[in-house]
Formats: C-alpha cells, sequence, structure tokens
C-alpha cells in the first residue's frame, strides 16, 4: 500500500536479464519521494530497462521492484511516463492528447488542457494534429500529458535529446518550474551529464552493460530555483561536471570499446 | 501535382478511344456481331432505363453486394481484432485462415447455390467469403502494426481495453481498413454478379447471362457498363468517407 514515507521506487537487488544477455544485474536503487534523481549512463547500458521495471511494463527477472511500499505486480499505478519515443496519439488533436488522461478516467478535461496549452505557449494550436506540430510542441503537450494525471512518479526517458538547444533549455527550465510548484518524484534518465547536473537533486552513474550496476550516487546541492542557461558557468556547476565524469568516461569508453 | 487538365485529358482519351471503337466498327475493321458498338450499347441502355424494368435488376445486385459488403467487413474486422489481440487464437486459427483463403472462391458459387438457393442468400454468402478475408487480414495487420509504446502510454494513462479499443487500436488500424475497403466493394459486386451469372431470377449477372444465351454481345457489353459505372460511383464515395475519417493524416 502506499505509504507516505516509504520510497517512491526502491529496487532490491533487481535484475532482468533478455535471453541469455543480462541487462541490469542485482540493482540497489533507492528513491524517496520528493527527490529529483536523474540517471546517467552509456548508451545501451539499460538505461529505458531500468524505466521501464519502474513502471511495471517489465518484470524483473531476478529480485524485486517496490513502489511507495508495495512489491510491483503489473503497471504501476502511481507512475507517468514521458516515453524515449515519440507517444502522442496521431489521431487526436493536441488539446484531446492532453486531456488523454481524463478521457479515460470517464472526464472530459477540457478546460484543464486549455489551461496547459495557454501555460505551455501553446495558445491557438489545440485542434492542431502532431503531424502539423513541431518537435518542441510535441514534447511539451507530451509533457502536459504525463503531468496532468497527478501521479507521484514521474519517469522521464532522454526528453529532450532531439531538441535543439534553445528548445531543449526552454523545456528543462518549465520542467524545474513544474517540480518546483508541486515536489513529485522524478526518475529522469539521459545520456547528457550537464542536464543531469543543471536539473537533478542527485546524479547516480551507471556502469556500461552488461550487467549495468549503480557506480556511484552524487547529490547536488546547487541552490533553487535555477537558471539552467547561467548554471553551467558557474564554479560549483564544473566541480560537480569533472568529479562525475571522472566516474562516467571509463564506463563510456567501455561501452564505446564493444 | 498533375494540374488542372488531368480531367480535360481523361475525358479526351475516352472520347478518342470510343470514337475509334465506333468508326472501327462501322467501316467494319473489328467485326460488330462479336464487338457491338458504342453507339448501339448507348442506344440499349437508354432502351433499359426508358421501362423501369432495369431498376429491379440494378437494385437487386446493389442489395446483395450491399449485404455482402457490409457483412463481410464487419465480420472481417471483428474477427481481425480479435485475433489482432489474441495472439495464441491467432496462431491456433492460422492455418485454416490460410486454407480457407488459398481456395480459390469462384468454387465455391456452384456450392452456395445448392445450398442456398437460387434468391438472394446464396449471392451474399458467395460475396461475403470474398470480403471477409481481405478485410480481416488488413484489419489484423493494422492492429499487430500499432506501436508498442502507443499501447503502453495508453495503457499507463489509465485505459482500460475497451477504451484502447477505441482510441489507439481501432483508429490506427482504420487506415489498413480502408485501404481493403475500397477493393472489398468491387469483390462484393463480383460476388452478386458471378453468382447471379451462375443461377438466378435478376441482377445484373442474370442480365448479362441471358444477353450471352442470345448471342447479344450489345447486351452483355451494356450490362459489364452499366456495373463498372456503379462500382466507381461507390467507390468514389468510400473516398470521401475516407478523407473525412483519416483528416489526421493530411496536415495541414
Ligand atoms: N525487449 C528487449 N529484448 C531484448 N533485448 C533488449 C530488450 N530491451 C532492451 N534490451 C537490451 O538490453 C540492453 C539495455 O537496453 P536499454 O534500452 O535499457 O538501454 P539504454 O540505456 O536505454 O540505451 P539508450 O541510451 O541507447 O536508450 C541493451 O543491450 C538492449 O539491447
Ligand atoms: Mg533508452
Amino acid at each position: 500500500m502506499k505509504e507516505l514515507s516509504a520510497p517512491a521506487l526502491h529496487f532490491r537487488a533487481a535484475g532482468r536479464v533478455f535471453g541469455a544477455r543480462s541487462a541490469i544485474d542485482h540493482l540497489n536503487l533507492e528513491i524517496p519521494p520528493g527527490e529529483f534523481a536523474a540517471l546517467v549512463g552509456p548508451s545501451g547500458c539499460g538505461k529505458t530497462t531500468i524505466l521501464n521495471l519502474a513502471a511495471g511494463l517489465l518484470a524483473p527477472t531476478s529480485g524485486a521492484v517496490e513502489s511507495f511500499g508495495g512489491a510491483l505486480t503489473g503497471l504501476n499505478p502511481h507512475v507517468s511516463y514521458l516515453f524515449q519515443q515519440d507517444t502522442l496519439l496521431p489521431w487526436k488533436t493536441l488539446e484531446d492528447n492532453i486531456a488523454l488522461a481524463a478521457t479515460f478516467s470517464g472526464r472530459a478535461g477540457r478546460d484543464e488542457a486549455r489551461e496547459w496549452l495557454t501555460r505551455l505557449g501553446l495558445e491557438g494550436f489545440g485542434d492542431y494534429y502532431p503531424a502539423q506540430a513541431s518537435g518542441g510542441m510535441r514534447k511539451r503537450v507530451a509533457l502536459a500529458q504525463q503531468w496532468l494525471p497527478r501521479r507521484p512518479l514521474l519517469l522521464m526517458d532522454e526528453p529532450f535529446s532531439a531538441l535543439d538547444i534553445h528548445t531543449r533549455q526552454r523545456m528543462e527550465t518549465e520542467l524545474l518550474n513544474l517540480w518546483d510548484s508541486d515536489q513529485r518524484t522524478v526518475l529522469f534518465v539521459t545520456h547528457d551529464l550537464e542536464e543531469a547536473i543543471a536539473l537533478a537533486s542527485v546524479v547516480y552513474v551507471l556502469s556500461a552493460g552488461p550487467g549495468s550496476r549503480i557506480v556511484n550516487r552524487y547529490p547536488i546541492h546547487l541552490p533553487r530555483p535555477r537558471a539552467i542557461a547561467e548554471l553551467r558557468l558557474d564554479p560549483r556547476f564544473t566541480d560537480l561536471y569533472r568529479a562525475i565524469w571522472d566516474d562516467l568516461r571509463p564506463e563510456v569508453q567501455r561501452a564505446h570499446a564493444r | 501535382m498533375p494540374g488542372k487538365h488531368v480531367l480535360g485529358y481523361q475525358l479526351g482519351l475516352a472520347a478518342f478511344l470510343l470514337a475509334l471503337w465506333e468508326a472501327g466498327a462501322r467501316a467494319t475493321w473489328i467485326d460488330p456481331f462479336f464487338f457491338s458498338r458504342p453507339s448501339l450499347i448507348g442506344a440499349r441502355l437508354a432502351e433499359w432505363f426508358s421501362t423501369s424494368l432495369i431498376w429491379g435488376h440494378l437494385g437487386a445486385t446493389l442489395l446483395e453486394a450491399l449485404l455482402a459488403f457490409v457483412l463481410g467487413s464487419a465480420a472481417g474486422i471483428v474477427t481481425g481484432f480479435w485475433l489482432g489481440r489474441w495472439p495464441l487464437g491467432a496462431a491456433v486459427a492460422e492455418p485454416f485462415l490460410q486454407t480457407a483463403n488459398a481456395l480459390p472462391r469462384v468454387v465455391l458459387a456452384p456450392l452456395f447455390i445448392f445450398w442456398f438457393g437460387l434468391g438472394i442468400a446464396s449471392k451474399v454468402a458467395f460475396g461475403m467469403t470474398l470480403v471477409f478475408f481481405l478485410v480481416f487480414f488488413n484489419t489484423y495487420r493494422g492492429v499487430r502494426s500499432v506501436e508498442r509504446a502507443l499501447i503502453d502510454n495508453a495503457r499507463l494513462l489509465g485505459a482500460n481495453e475497451r477504451q484502447l479499443l477505441r482510441h489507439v487500436l481501432l483508429p490506427s488500424a482504420l487506415g489498413w481498413i480502408f485501404s481493403s475497403l475500397e477493393a472489398s466493394i468491387g469483390l462484393a459486386m463480383v460476388g452478386a454478379v458471378v453468382g447471379e451469372y451462375l443461377g438466378a431470377t435478376g441482377g445484373l449477372g442474370y442480365l448479362i447471362a441471358q444477353a450471352e444465351g442470345l448471342l447479344d454481345t450489345t447486351g452483355m457489353l451494356a450490362g459489364m457498363a452499366l456495373l463498372a459505372v456503379v462500382v466507381l460511383l461507390i467507390a468514389a464515395l468510400v473516398r470521401r468517407a475516407e478523407r473525412r475519417l483519416l483528416r489526421w493524416q493530411q496536415p495541414r
């Protein structure tokens, strides 16, 4: 059952194999409620697998995954999940896509959806179809679609990696504003270390696969609210970057060597 | 874009071919007994439409085709969705469906007339067997090709199986289903006409068979011309419905 004190996510020696290949192995990870955790690691190390386990889309082949005190059997009812790929429904307008969770729970959700369009600077684009919207617009709509159901845990899989740098910084700011306004738990996957440090309150470094584990955990004590664009010049930021990169570099090199 | 002159060229080409046919038949380069002449066919059509008899034949064929189309498509769509969401059932059913589909369906027509009589039922049943498989295979493929992430995302946002069907699977499969509907209307007409041709008391196929019995090429060709026009009209209607329902595929 859901308890306030229980971790939003708890991986207990969790492992997952695909056929003969082990994606993650004996993974221990505990994320308390309200934390903004970032997960960095080389490509193919199992980041998406970890999120799929957290969402209950995959079952661990060893160990256990718990969310808010309950072991997961099937879909995790506490999560929203912003996928790595585009998941807006192409046959629904942007407004209807934002209101999708409301539609599934039997409400119209129109007013809320309109409010969000305005809030994200998409006023007047509500009746566009995704194919007519730019990549940045689609990401904003996808973020609203996931934020709106008010689930306590938000999983994000490299959500901004396909965006240009300006759109990206705008989205990062947007996300931080949202998170500052109601402290949900966020598990944010990226392979961009700068992004991880700029956003998160704690950064986890994953080892290269197969059989990935957590290599290290770095609390990020940078003051909030953070100004994304300027933060990267802050000496505390660069110190953190250097320290974490020393851990991450060998993993990236190992991943490339294969 | 090919431009706005296309329709003009098309009409011109049709007029040219008909004129060539007419002139060739009049000059007896081609034998009018075997090939008739456009003007004779036109006159025959005018004659048919001057009495109310032709409407009865046309109506009978259209009703058979419509029933075959609606029932066959409905069965195909329902079965397609059902097996598309149920891998075990699909695996079990596959060899049976492949076998049934591999059978040249025309040989079923005499059997159906034997079973269901000379009336409408045998034509509808025959047309259904033609329509069903086409719609079924397309629907099945459409349901199976829905991206995994779209389904996962909808389920995580709280969709139950019925909502998943309505908001994700059905719209996604609609493009595939529509691409088969135009062809299946043609097949439904084929079913009706072939059924009538082999044994009936009315309908376009019956008219053509009768003309054939009298060695009347003009009558046979008039029946075929009428058939072609009807199929083209219905196909145009389906395309309109498709454009409406698949608006999201055409960015403004
Ligand atoms: N469904 C699956 N079937 C087989 N192997 C899989 C499956 N999903 C993931 N894998 C394998 O597990 C490993 C980890 O994959 P995962 O997608 O979690 O990596 P990732 O860290 O998200 O990579 P990227 O940064 O490129 O997105 C990879 O070797 C991948 O090939
Ligand atoms: Mg990934």
